[in-house]
């Protein structure tokens, strides 16, 4: 066996600090952080052969949201296995079930909580 | 003159007769006066001056029909009654005689003509006041008519078959312009003439038998209305038509009234919850955005706290914390603003300034934050506009606008601009982004509004309320329109005021 790759994670949110403390604290746990500011962009990386193990969505962004991107996601057969985990301000009842069968962290988020919902739900 | 005053002309009776008359009329409580052809009374007995209480020297040389206590008992007497055929034996008739204090006596008349010149009438009277109930309460029934009438906003009136008014009565007429009875004799369609009013209408059914009830307006009034028709005592026959209209305008303009209040009050609860709503989403939309800085502020701190950071990593985070920290507290003070503006606590503390020099020093403020989002920002203020505001809150509105461009037209053209127009200074920011929607202009300025409200432009979409806010508390606008050639222009007016101008104000 050789040394596993890093497991890559998407993180698309439009919130620029955000994904730049996540890349941060992620990319110092090991991990290799992408990003995109919204559903279109994480799209683009996605099709464009980036293959990550899991996506960490925010659901209100300009542009495509995070639910228009899940619907996109799902009815795209080479990426609608890619685990995601939504990571987002509003209470669970508004993911509504366009989202389909969906893991959520609810901000605020405790750095422990994300870590181990990351290793849970990656793929290997 | 005989001095019992027995009204029996003595030239006409035998003597030894007289006495038994006078006796037998007494006794009988006749009221007995002769008049002459002219209805000038001239004897009168002791029987009616008692029972009446009236003088005689009050009533000789007086007209008959001053006795009459009613105006229009007395005007029948005068011109139906009394012009009778005396050499046929003319009819008795009723007559209620006024008496004094007020009171009056029914009393019921036989007519004698008596021969001899000149020519005189006896007239003899029995009192009928108390002797006969059911005539005394039809003649109370006719008051009681009468006093309901005059005192109901009613009209009550009777035509025959050619719809010819034949009675008028009612406090009602009073409102038409009319005074009772002074329609009798009128036509109908002469009256309504010239208006399409359905009252004609409705006449010819009533005269056709039915009972008609109908609501109508006439004048500006209105009535609401029954007409009956008249039929002969004991007879089938139609002979014309009874009507009563009750005015109910007063009824009707409180229930318009009423109906306007109701609906006030419905639209007040449409709005209350409206605000509500907005409030609502408002609170949802504000959480969202504490939220996230405080997530960023949080996982950094957890990081760097666990030691799963340190060096430049460290540092880079501590550096993304405190940025946090200062995002929070803009967003803290924007709901304060907010807070402070909806109490109207809103304090200007004005001094001397130049806002071209500002809108440069906003512009140098901005330029790396624009520069990083790939938009170009231009300041075009090279007249200095020196007058008397709020120069931080003045500051406020540049930045909010220039936030707001940089937030909905990122990657294009900014133009920041300060100039005089007149006495008043226009501060303009104009983008080339997707420009405002006419619906959205007219309310991109309220409280919590923004475009596209599900999505997220990291702000709490209080930046242009509080920059409406700042111009309305120094006595200027805020607009928004289309740019040419695309993209929004916000403008902002105040007037220029001056040191002297600000100690005039109170």
């Amino acid at each position: 066996l050789t040394s596993p790759e890093p497991p890559r994670v998407l993180v698309v949110d439009d919130d620029e600090d955000f994904r730049a403390v996540l890349s941060e604290i992620l990319g110092a746990r090991g991990y290799d952080v992408h990003t995109a500011a919204d559903g279109g962009e994480a799209l683009a990386l996605l099709r464009a052969g980036l293959s990550p193990s899991i996506i960490l969505l925010d659901l209100r962004m300009p542009g495509m949201s995070g639910w228009q991107f899940r619907r996109e996601q799902r009815r795209d057969p080479e990426l609608a296995d890619i685990p995601v985990l939504v990571l987002s301000g509003g209470s669970p009842q508004h993911v509504s079930s366009t989202l389909g069968s969906i893991d959520m962290l609810p901000k605020p988020i405790d750095l422990d909580d994300l870590t181990a919902m990351i290793s849970r739900l990656a793929k290997p | 003159m005989p001095e019992s005053g027995v009204a029996v002309s003595v030239e006409h009776e035998p003597d030894s007769d007289l006495g038994i008359w006078r006796r037998a009329v007494s006794a009988l409580g006749l009221w007995t006066l002769t008049v002459d052809a002219a209805g000038t009374i001239c004897e009168v007995n002791d029987v009616l001056l008692d029972a009446s209480g009236l003088e005689r020297a009050a009533i000789t040389g007086a007209k008959l029909w001053e006795l009459a206590a009613d105006p229009h008992e007395q005007a029948l007497l005068r011109d139906r009654v009394f012009p009778m055929e005396l050499d046929e034996a003319p009819p008795g008739f009723i007559l209620r005689v006024k008496a004094a204090g007020g009171e009056s006596h029914v009393v019921e008349w036989g007519v004698v003509p008596l021969d001899g010149e000149p020519r005189r009438i006896l007239l003899a009277g029995v009192d009928r006041t108390s002797g006969t109930p059911g005539f005394e309460s039809l003649q109370n029934d006719r008051d009681w008519y009468r006093k309901l009438l005059g005192q109901l906003p009613a009209v009550l009136w009777t035509t025959d078959r050619d719809l010819v008014f034949t009675a008028s009565a009612g406090a009602g007429l009073a409102l038409l312009g009319v005074g009772e009875g002074q329609l009798v004799g009128v036509p109908l369609d002469r009256y309504f003439a010239g208006t399409d009013d359905p009252n004609i209408g409705h006449h010819r059914r009533a005269l056709a038998g039915e009972t008609v009830r109908y609501d109508t307006e006439w004048l500006g009034r209105a009535y609401q209305t029954v007409l009956v028709p008249l039929r002969a005592a004991g007879d089938d026959e139609v002979i014309g038509t009874i009507g009563l209209s009750i005015d109910i305008t007063d009824r009707v303009r409180a229930e318009a009234e009423r109906d306007r209040s109701l609906e006030a009050e419905r639209d007040a609860r449409v709005r209350a919850e409206q605000a509500l709503r907005a409030r609502d989403e408002f609170i949802s939309i504000a959480a969202h955005e504490l939220y996230t800085p405080m997530t960023s502020l949080q996982l950094a701190l957890q990081s760097v706290l666990s030691r799963d950071v340190e060096g430049d990593t460290a540092k880079r985070l501590l550096g993304l914390a405190e940025k946090q920290t200062q995002r929070l507290l803009r967003l803290i003070q924007d709901l304060l603003d907010v807070s402070r503006i909806h109490t109207r606590q809103m304090h200007l503390r004005p001094s001397e300034g130049d806002l071209a020099e500002l809108a440069r020093h906003v512009g140098a403020r901005f330029s790396p934050e624009f520069e990083r989002a790939d938009t170009s920002l231009t300041v075009h203020a090279d007249e200095a506009v020196v007058g008397v505001w709020d120069i931080e809150r003045i500051d406020q509105i540049m930045t909010n606008l220039l936030t707001n461009a940089m937030r909905h037209a990122p990657g294009t053209t900014v133009d920041l601009e300060v100039h005089a127009v007149g006495d008043r200074v226009r501060i303009t920011v104009s983008d080339r982004g997707p420009g405002v929607t006419d619906d959205f202009a007219a309310r991109i300025f309220d409280r919590f509004e923004r475009a596209a409200s599900t999505e997220h432009h990291g702000g709490l979409g209080l930046g242009l309320y509080i920059v409406r806010q700042i111009a309305e508390a120094h006595g200027g606008t805020a607009a928004v329109s289309a740019r040419p050639g695309g993209g929004a222009e916000f403008s902002v007016e105040l007037p220029i005021a001056s040191e002297a101008d600000e100690s005039e104000a109170p």
